[in-house]
């Protein structure tokens, strides 16, 4: 087990294995963003041996309320490229009490809902966001700004 | 290895090898060119020997990688790179410590760029 905290950006093992051996489709399943408060999760963050959200620690994980504000929508694997691509997301009213969250997850959502963090593993994870991570959430919207380049959200 | 001590010349259509300075080997030079194809030969195997475990390595990313360039024609080796390849691609290998001896992932995580928007006001529709 390690930390991927201070490591960069990077996919979780378990989402390589995922896209790997086809039980992850980038195209038809659901994916959805969260951030972590590392100070609150137990581990001090994501570790590369996390598999499933409920590896983080419930109170260090915060997202709007609104599930499908939490959701990439449109999400599409740019043919040939082995790029994932989706819509800019906006989660509305983040509220983490004050405090900064220093990490954002892309996780696949299992079961329809945002509800069974068991069962949602987790895909992706990002400290850095162009010096715009940590960020404070204050109650209002949190917009996430995809990357317009060509590794988009990311590249296999 | 008293390497320097070895000295090889040639007289006439033979090859003498001198050994601290005395003839210890005085042989055509047809028969040279077979000792010095055999000596390059067990060389080669002599150097597979010791650096093995480094071949092996080598080849196994190369195979994983799908680079078809073979670093030896040792069957051995060769069979030992092919496991060891095997091993680097099997699911769930990223979990281990091999992460950090094997192929870097060329997976790329873009940045993307985080706004957070002021709380919206109660009522602030309403004209002021």
């Amino acid at each position: 087990m390690a930390t991927m905290v201070g490591s960069g950006n990077a996919l979780f093992p378990i989402s390589r294995n995922g896209f790997l051996v086809g039980t992850f489709d980038w195209d038809s399943d659901t994916w959805f963003c969260v951030f972590v408060d590392n100070s609150v999760d137990a581990q001090g963050g994501p570790q590369d041996d996390d598999d499933y959200l409920d590896d983080i620690t419930a109170g260090a994980i915060v997202k709007s309320a609104t599930e499908s504000a939490n959701r990439i929508a449109s999400p599409v694997a740019t043919d040939g490229d082995g790029v994932a691509d989706g819509n800019d997301v906006t989660m509305t009213s983040v509220n983490n009490g004050g405090a900064a969250v220093e990490s954002l997850l892309i996780c696949r959502e299992i079961g329809g809902d945002q509800t069974t963090p068991a069962n949602d593993e987790m895909v992706v994870f990002i400290e850095d966001a162009n010096g715009t991570m940590p960020v404070t959430p204050n109650g209002g919207d949190i917009e996430i700004q995809w990357d317009n380049g060509a590794n988009k959200i990311f590249k296999l | 290895m008293a390497i320097e001590a070895i000295r090889i010349g040639a007289e006439g259509d033979k090859v003498i090898i001198a050994i601290k300075g005395r003839p210890a080997l005085e042989i055509p030079w047809q028969h040279a060119d077979q000792l010095w194809r055999a000596i390059r030969q067990k060389t080669i195997h002599a150097r597979e020997h010791a650096q093995a475990a480094i071949i092996v390595a080598d080849q196994a990313t190369l195979l994983a990688a799908g680079v078809p360039v073979g670093l030896t024609g040792n069957p051995v080796l060769q069979r030992e790179a092919r496991k060891e390849a095997a091993h680097l691609l099997r699911p769930g290998f990223l979990n281990t410590k091999r992460t950090v001896e094997g192929i870097p992932s060329a997976a790329v995580v873009a940045q993307p760029t985080i706004t957070v928007r002021p709380p919206r006001q109660g009522g602030s529709d309403a004209p002021g």
